[in-house]
């Protein structure tokens, strides 16, 4: 399964030097804060420009993905005289791991911020089992 | 003329990468991680620029803006994550600290016209020339 995913992953690094080559958008991996609290995760992805209705974050069996885009405003009658060349697309894969509940992930954007929250699975808890005797 | 003149005296932001633990196995699927920040674009007309900076997840008081006669001085400071009691960083990434960058422009900018908002992370500035080296600006006819 993760073969698989990987292979997916080098073949989306390609199509993106290819389009790079096409045109002057920038693919890459947002800058992410991970922390573990008392009962989960929180992961922070910085996608400055990104609004609401231009981020995706999909869930797909192990594998968590946001997709961001940024429309970069039309500046007519201005000319460009500098440039640390704006992202205009984030893309990031994470796999979960098994104590991840893929069922309450919760996201929200703000300040150019992602804040996804995931809860760990609730322990399993340990029951005795009455054995019956004859 | 543009003079190309930017000064980065004082770039602080610190990376400090924390303790790294799998829990999560970032899947490389981008060209790169994204630059450092404050990102910085500058359009620029006869009598206007514009200045385009990413800042995520700062608060509009946690930025200074200051413009004396050419230049504009874009400053501030982004403090770390507070974390709930009983939690850690697995990975840090985002920026933090102090930053500071200096933008020289090819004309005077007017002091009362600026305008400067900031959405989602985006901060733009709107830098007019000023009105007076307008008044100034002779043209020559030939003769």
């Amino acid at each position: 399964m993760s073969t698989q995913v990987l292979e997916n992953s080098c073949n989306a690094v390609t199509d993106a030097k290819k389009s790079e080559k096409k045109s002057p958008q920038r693919i890459v991996s947002p800058r992410i804060d991970l922390f573990e609290t008392a009962n989960g995760y929180v992961l922070l992805a910085d996608l400055p420009g990104v609004k609401g209705d231009q981020l995706e974050v999909t869930v797909e069996k192990d594998v968590l993905t946001l997709a961001g885009k940024v429309e970069l405003q039309d500046r007519e009658g201005f000319r460009r005289v500098y440039s640390d060349r704006p992202v205009t697309n984030y893309q990031g894969r994470f796999k979960l791991h098994k104590d991840i509940d893929r069922e309450s992930i919760e996201a929200e954007l703000k300040n150019g911020v992602l804040r996804l929250t995931l809860k760990k699975v609730a322990p399993a808890v340990k029951t005795s089992i009455a054995i019956k005797t004859s | 003329m543009w003079t190309n003149r930017f000064h980065n005296p004082g770039l602080l932001f610190g990376n400090n990468l924390g303790e790294f633990k799998e829990i999560f196995d970032e899947l490389t699927s981008a060209v790169g991680t994204a630059p450092r920040q404050p990102i910085l674009d500058v359009w620029q007309k006869d009598d206007e620029a514009i200045v385009r900076a990413e800042l995520p997840g700062l608060k509009v008081e946690d930025i200074k803006l200051t413009v004396l006669r050419d230049e504009l001085t874009l400053e501030g400071h982004k403090a770390p994550e507070t974390l709930g009691e009983g939690s850690k960083y697995i990975q840090r990434e985002r920026l933090t600290g102090d930053f500071k960058r200096t933008i020289k422009l090819p004309f005077e900018i007017e002091n009362g016209a600026i305008e400067a908002k900031f959405t989602d992370g985006i901060l733009e500035v709107k830098l007019p020339r000023s009105a007076a080296e307008k008044a100034r600006k002779i043209d020559i006819k030939l003769g």
